[in-house]
């Protein structure tokens, strides 16, 4: 028997799908989290699962401990080396506040352990790589030893313009390492060469925060794997939405700051191919939060404009998703103004939604749709928790009160407003990009994604819903599904009048050359593809748009290819292209993949089915209606139902309302039809 | 009781009418009031009716307008 | 009849989440709109400082949602949109107009500034407006950059543009195109940043179609009013929490450029229940140089400091701003008459105002006040020719400073003054693009924050080295000579300033030292060379009271950190006296 596992560790669950490779099943399972032991909740779940160490063929991990330590702050002490000059960089920051009209808004605090511990290295090159002062060696050794006297834990390296010339970076590196040994450093040209020194500067910082735990976490669960028998060399999945051999997340560990989330996107990808739908919006919606992404022409979009609070950016290459604070636990309140509010905070786990009994008494959206109708209290991950609807409606009547509304009125808005700010953030991800969201299928995920995912896709226009398999553990099924992906990026400026193709094809082989080496370092042993692509723009314009280039060699006329493509680009998202302008090179990217094989994702046999069954769901302006409730196993491949209905499983409840359909596809996806 | 007036826009002189109160050019339409004993600008009655209540006794009767 | 009893008929009120979902909508449509211009724009002061706004209004000039760019813009289009509609009369606007609009003495703010409106039809009825305003980096004015120290005209600050149309019925007017490019130093910017404005205005169009054509347009009109009554009857709730009283406050613009000074500013404040009067009788007459604020500058400095006095999450509209009477006597540096030059009015002079509000009503309300900021963008302007191009470059740098201690927390350091929230230009991205300058550091001043029981920020301090034969400088800053003031006890931020050092010589020396510009810290035109060096010092933000009652911890953290030296420890917070005393 082999099997292959994903595990996703959040924060109040962890999830486990593993496939039986020569059976081609799957099974899913979650259990509490344990967040201080977090390798024996994973060998637990094993154990729970039973999957026997040695069965164990293939093991790939999706964590958050790398973006909790940063939102927590429980990382290392790191000192940073950059140009004499620009000490100050990490608290000047971009000079900005995050909103405007609030006195009591503070900057957020670097990530550095003092500013004493920010020291300048006596060196400077300029935006065209000439030395205008020479790296000054003894002084470097100089700070070595005052970064060691200030108790440093790691060191983080970024000097001005090293995104394109890395020689000083390189000799800094190299005199760090001689003096202070065993130290961790991190180094801005090889963890981000982007431009922006803030930006590189916060990426490789944070890099270096992380890196002492991240070490002691992958080594644990090393051990704690090896004691439970399994012999094989593990992954992580990193934010770019490929895996990496646990070995290299201890040493770039900010490649793990989306490592959870990108599960769920990988996975989407994967069933939207199946389906043949070729751009998705996905919507990940769990207890606290929900994360909304996008996939165009069946890829993945990717960013480099990840945050780890407002301010602090973490440039690293990370599938784009957006979160916001709508999930299941989000909390109701009244504003000063007397508007009703859902979220961004959420209850959580603990006290959690009021009906969970927990203590909790403020109203969530958990409480809202269960007193609704639209989630069964007896059958609330698939039975293994019971929800208390009279504490719900209690929660909501005291929040009724104050806004002098009907209970189930509230209730109903609550879950609108939740809806809308999901229906927000999908805007801000679609259209700022260029995307109108109406020409998108809508995939929901998340314990929660299936019951809001139509209501949301009403609002936007859109006209479909995906619900796929396993949604409840959809993350997991990700990790199982992830290829091995490596991005590399070389910066340097061209003009569209005067590049030489030669040199960019050069580059682009050294790049590629390092890519494939890596992806080889992680494990992968076929034959990998590569994808090539150059983020290009006006001359004048700040911000870059990628685009792929065609296989084969790179010459005048690929790139002439290229400019044409740009400037229809520009056309259809802009509305405008500007005639016989300089079009600016900024950046090259090469990405390796080393593809695994295709898993058939087919629904596992349910722990408690029940029989189909009717109940009332209360709907804005009709009311209470008659609603069927079954089981998503015994819906028939083609069967088409009619809305109102809800389509149970053991981790999710999909919600179709009137004058909807739903279906199940032979991929055993739900396909509901908003507007039918 | 003062009325509404509209304001011819002109480019071939700089002059431009301002409100009595708050000093500000007035665009188009303005309200004119008899106040303090003379016909005045204003942007609208609400400014109007300040001046009465407002400037007038804390600023004291204007010196003649030009 | 009057005007008000038009709207009689209203339906009825709409629900409160109907509201909240057209409110979110709105203001979302606003920040894409901002996006889009955001990542197509040409200029660094446009693109990488996002130094632009964008806002709906109705046809009646109302301001209906805006998005959270810069806060004196937002104040002054709205005097803008009105001056437009005023002048053009709402039907003379079509399907696909686009009007622009930057002239100050019609209702924009300072001339940088364009404005680009556009009418919203639906079913051939004119709906809504949208429109965005955004600082060019640069408009013709007498010397590159926009901002001209020593101005004493508004025809030396770039070339006035009263609201005509740059687009008619979908179609570009070409006439006006030519009149604008030939009149700016880099009008391949210029075009470049104008289509970014009209594609963001394209977008907030189909916006509000989608809008109408699901909610249908009585929604959008009766929510739009009822979101604009929401906002008054809040913003009077929360002036109504302000105790009654005449509150005053004095401060001073140090000097004009030409040479004189300085220039006293007078506020009196009349709170009254849910009304505010903000006089400024008795301030100076107006300058000759451009310090000068034209009125809709002053109203939107005094709108920005009762925004962040009150409730944030209140809808920003119209009816925020119906609470206020601003009395600025014509011909005064708060309302200055044609053709006084009003450049740094918008960048130097609105900040001034606004925290002269927190100023007066510090008694009242200390809570929620704070002490001055830094008070000057610190405006340093300069262009010239690009040795590898040939092509002409522009460029208006600004600095962040220190912002006033709080009742409950320490200023914040170096983040730009309360009258905008425009990003820096990163060293990478400005030599790239400005290889006129090389810049040698970048840095917080220590001991630059006002001393408190809750300090100011730090200010901070950059060198630029020239690196090009020759280079056209110009500057536009404050608080060279007048203290950010602290408050409640608190004591004063470090100043702020500029110097020059020339090439080979050891010393820093003012501009007036150097060049006999009349002002060290507002000149135009004058030219650097190859190795001269720039200083600018931006100030550090005024202290909230006694210093001495400053927590010791607090003062052993900012030692440790290095953001008060020892010596200035001792001085200002009694630091080693009070260990001494408690060890003896």
């Amino acid at each position: 028997m082999a099997l292959h596992a994903g595990i996703d560790t959040g924060g109040t669950f962890t999830d486990l799908v593993a496939l039986d490779a020569t059976e081609g099943t799957l099974r899913a399972l979650k259990t509490s989290s344990r967040p201080d032991q977090p390798g024996r909740a994973i060998t637990t779940a094993l154990a729970d699962a039973g999957i026997a160490g040695e069965a164990l063929e293939r093991f790939t991990h999706g964590t958050t401990v790398g973006t909790n330590t940063l939102i927590e702050r429980t990382g290392c002490r790191v000192g940073l080396l950059t140009t004499q000059g620009f000490e100050d960089t990490p608290y000047i920051q971009r000079i900005n506040r995050k909103v405007l009209y609030d006195l009591s808004w503070t900057k957020p605090k670097p990530l550095v352990a003092t500013r004493r511990a920010c020291l300048g290295v006596s060196e400077r090159l300029s935006a065209s790589g000439e030395i205008v002062r020479a790296l000054d060696e003894d002084q470097v050794r100089e700070l070595c030893a005052e970064l060691r006297e200030q108790g440093i834990e790691a060191v983080a390296i970024c000097l001005l313009f090293s995104y394109a010339y890395t020689e000083h970076e390189q000799a800094v590196k190299r005199i760090v390492e001689e003096e202070l040994g065993a130290i961790p450093v991190s180094v801005s040209h090889e963890v981000a060469p982007i431009w922006r020194e803030y930006e590189r500067s916060n990426t490789t910082v944070a890099d270096a925060y992380l890196k002492p735990l991240l070490r002691r976490y992958v080594a644990s669960l090393s051990d704690e794997l090896v004691a439970y028998g399994m012999t094989r060399t593990w992954t992580i999945m990193k934010s770019n939405g490929g895996a990496m051999l646990s070995s290299a997340a201890a040493t770039s560990p900010i490649q793990t700051v989306m490592s959870g989330p990108a599960g769920g996107m990988i996975a989407a990808e994967r069933v939207a191919a199946r389906e043949g739908i070729a751009n998705v919006i996905t919507f990940d919606m769990g207890g606290t939060s929900a994360d909304v992404g996008l996939i165009v022409d069946g890829q993945q979009r990717h960013t480099t404009e990840y945050e780890i609070e407002w301010g602090l950016p973490a440039s690293v290459p990370v599938i784009d998703i957006k979160s916001i604070g709508a999930g299941g636990g989000s909390v109701a309140w009244v504003d000063r103004g007397g508007f009703l509010r859902v979220g961004p905070r959420s209850a959580g786990a603990q006290p959690g939604p009021a009906c969970y009994g927990r203590g909790g008494e403020e109203a969530t959206v958990t409480d809202a749709n269960l007193l609704l109708g639209r989630l069964d209290p007896g059958y609330f991950l698939g039975g293994r928790m019971s929800l208390e609807h009279n504490l719900a409606r209690a929660a909501i009547e005291r929040l009724a009160g104050q806004l002098d509304m009907e209970p189930l009125e509230l209730a109903a808005s609550i879950v609108e407003i939740a809806n809308e700010n999901t229906a927000n953030a999908i805007k801000m991800v679609s259209l700022e990009r260029g995307h109108d969201p109406r020409r998108f299928t809508l995939l929901g995920f998340g314990g929660a994604g299936p019951l809001h995912a139509a209501a949301v896709a009403r609002s936007l226009d859109i006209p479909r819903v995906l619900i796929p398999p396993f949604p409840g553990v959809f993350s997991a099924v990700g990790l199982l599904l992830a290829d091995l992906r490596v991005d590399k990026i070389w910066t340097k400026a061209f003009r569209s009048t005067d590049v030489d193709a030669g040199e960019v094809q050069r580059q682009f082989a050294l790049i590629a050359e390092r890519a494939l080496a890596e992806l080889r370092q992680e494990g992968f042993s076929g034959k990998p593809e590569t994808r090539r692509a150059i983020n290009m723009r006006y001359l004048g314009q700040n911000y870059e748009h990628e685009l792929e280039l065609p296989d084969g060699e790179v010459s005048e006329r690929t790139l002439a290819d290229a400019f044409t493509r740009f400037a229809e680009m520009h056309q259809e998202r802009y509305g405008y292209a500007i005639d016989g302008e300089t079009i600016e090179l900024v950046s090259f990217k090469v990405t390796a993949i080393g593809r695994r094989p295709p898993v058939r994702l087919v629904d596992a046999p349910p722990e408690h089915v029940r029989e189909p069954a009717r109940r009332e769901v209360y709907f804005r302006g009709l009311g209470f209606l008659d609603t069927a409730l079954v089981h998503r196993s015994s819906l028939e491949l083609g069967q088409v139902l009619r809305g109102p209905a809800l389509v149970q499983e053991d981790s999710s409840t999909t919600l179709v309302a009137p004058e909807m359909t739903v279906r199940r596809s032979e991929n055993g996806s739900l396909l509901v039809e908003v507007r039918p | 009781m003062g009325e509404w007036r509209d304001s011819e826009v002109t480019y071939l002189q700089p002059y431009r009418v301002v409100c009595a109160l708050c000093g500000q050019l007035v665009p188009g339409r303005y309200w004119l009031e008899l106040a303090a004993g003379e016909q005045r600008i204003f942007c609208n009655p609400d400014h109007a009716a300040k001046y009465e209540s407002y400037w007038l006794p804390r600023h004291g009767q204007p010196e003649a307008s030009r | 009849m009057t005007p008000s009893q038009g709207a009689t008929d209203a339906p009825a009120a709409l629900d409160p989440v109907t509201l909240t979902v057209l409110d979110n909508y709105l203001t979302s449509t606003c920040r894409d709109m901002g996006v889009t211009m955001m990542t197509t724009a040409y200029s660094p002061i446009f693109n990488e400082s996002l130094d632009f706004s964008c806002v709906i209004f109705d046809p009646r000039g109302q301001m209906l949602a805006q998005a959270e760019f810069c806060p004196s813009q937002i104040g002054t289009i709205k005097f803008t949109v009105e001056w437009t509609i005023a002048e053009l009369g709402l039907e003379a606007f079509e399907q696909g107009d686009v009007v622009i609009h930057n002239d100050p003495y019609r209702g924009s703010g300072h001339v940088p500034e364009h404005m680009l409106l556009r009418p919203v039809f639906w079913e051939g009825e004119l709906v809504a407006f949208v429109a965005n305003v955004a600082h060019m980096s640069e408009v013709g004015a007498k010397t590159p950059g926009g901002l001209s120290g020593d101005a004493t005209e508004i025809f030396q600050e770039g070339l006035l543009i009263p609201p005509v149309k740059i687009k008619r019925r979908g179609e570009d007017v070409p006439d006006i195109w030519k009149m604008v490019l030939a009149n700016h130093r880099t009008p391949r910017v210029t075009y470049g940043d104008f289509h970014a404005m009209m594609a963001s205005l394209e977008l907030a169009e189909r916006r509000l179609h989608a809008l109408i054509a699901e909610q249908g347009l009585d929604t959008f009109t009766a929510g739009g009013d009822e979101l604009i009554a929401i906002a008054e009857r809040r913003m009077r709730a929360e002036i109504e929490e302000i105790p009654d009283g005449v509150y005053r406050f004095e401060d001073a613009i140090e000097d004009d450029g030409i040479g004189e000074g300085s220039f006293p500013m007078k506020l009196e404040l009349t709170i009254d229940g849910s009304e505010v009067i903000a006089d400024f009788t008795g301030s100076a007459r107006q300058a000759v140089g451009p310090v000068n604020a034209i009125y809709a500058v002053t109203a939107s400095a005094i709108y920005n400091a009762f925004l962040h006095l009150t409730d944030p999450t209140i809808p920003r509209n119209e009816g925020c701003y119906r609470p206020f009477t601003i009395v600025a006597p014509r011909g005064t540096i708060v309302n200055c008459e044609f053709p006084a030059p009003v450049a740094g009015g918008n960048t130097e002079t609105s900040p001034r105002i606004t925290d002269m509000v927190f100023g007066a009503l510090a008694d009242a309300i200390p809570e929620r006040v704070v002490a001055s900021c830094g008070g000057t963008s610190s405006p340093f302007l300069f262009g010239g020719r690009d040795a590898r191009s040939g092509e002409p470059y522009a460029h208006f740098h600004f600095e962040g400073v220190g912002w006033g201690g709080r009742h409950d927390a320490d200023g914040n350091d170096m983040i730009v003054t309360i009258n905008g929230n425009c990003r820096n230009t990163p060293v990478e991205v400005f030599e790239t693009r400005y290889p006129a300058f090389r810049i040698e550091s970048y840095r917080l001043t220590t001991d630059s924050g006002g001393p408190g029981t809750f300090r100011g920020g730090l200010g901070g301090e950059r060198i630029f080295t020239v690196t090009v034969a020759e280079v056209t400088v110009g500057a536009l800053l404050n608080r060279m000579r007048a203290d950010p003031w602290g408050t409640l006890g608190g004591a004063a931020g470090a100043r702020g300033g500029l110097w020059v050092r020339r090439a080979g010589n050891g010393e820093w020396r003012t501009f007036v030292e150097e060049f006999g510009t009349a002002s060290p810290s507002k000149f135009s035109g004058v030219t650097l060379h190859d190795g001269d060096q720039v200083k600018i010092v931006m100030p550090g933000g005024g202290g909230y009271g006694d210093p001495r009652k400053r927590d010791r911890e607090r003062v052993e953290r900012d030692i440790h950190e290095g953001f008060v030296g020892i010596e200035a420890a001792r001085e200002h917070y009694g630091y080693e006296l009070e260990r001494d005393g408690a060890d003896g």
